[in-house]
């Protein structure tokens, strides 16, 4: 128990990190254009989600609810299994697409944050639909 | 797999709320079993089956045959 709170608080620590150091970029003055515009978006999904979720954990472990369960667990797999699927066509689609590209650096972020976007995605859906029918 | 699980826990009186705590998961853990659409572990059946003071095969019921032993 006590090492799930210290990876909480771990957690939350970085996405508030992500998120204020976004905000601090904004602010400096530098706004991100076209295809990089994506990028900070998905850091952004990324840094709200992982918030998010390390609070609804803390509410459940508050509540006494453990903070994973088998079920989780296996929604964790299989949106895992499924991201990492989704992220061989989403390079596939980079490969060939790669002319749009302007610079590596952006082709390089949209091949990692877009299937971390993906795999969030999925484990919410997974978590609001999930069934053995369609293991 | 069908589950007497909403049946046995309206007769006990007990809540989705109560029932995850006293088995130790989550409550959308109870809300998916309930609607068949999630199979336990033999591990979190026994803890369930144990909550009702029963046997596991009196709580969860196998839809498929076993296969023939012939």
């Amino acid at each position: 128990m006590k090492a799930g709170k210290n990876t909480l608080v771990y957690v939350s620590v970085l996405a508030m990190l992500s998120i204020w150091g976004f905000i601090a970029v904004y602010r400096a003055g530098y706004i991100p254009a076209g295809l990089e515009i994506f990028i900070f978006l998905m850091i952004m999904i990324a840094g709200v989600y992982a918030f998010v979720i390390q609070m609804k954990k803390y509410k459940d472990m508050q509540s006494g609810f453990p903070a994973d369960d088998e079920l989780t667990e296996q929604i964790k797999y299989r949106a895992g299994y499924l991201a990492f699927i989704s992220s061989i066509y989403v390079w596939l689609a980079l490969f060939l697409l790669k002319e749009w590209f302007t610079d590596f650096d952006t082709l390089f972020g949209i091949g990692v944050l877009l299937p971390a976007v993906l795999f969030i995605a999925i484990r919410s859906y997974l978590s609001r639909n999930y069934s053995e029918d369609t293991a | 797999m069908k589950t007497r699980l909403k049946e046995l826990r309206a007769a006990r009186g007990l809540t989705q709320v109560e029932l995850a705590r006293l088995a130790g998961v989550r409550r959308e853990t109870i809300v998916f079993l309930e609607q068949g659409k999630y199979n336990p572990s033999l591990q979190l059946a026994w803890n369930i089956a144990q909550v009702f003071e029963l046997g596991i095969e009196e709580v969860f019921i196998l839809e498929k045959p076993l296969p023939d032993q012939d």
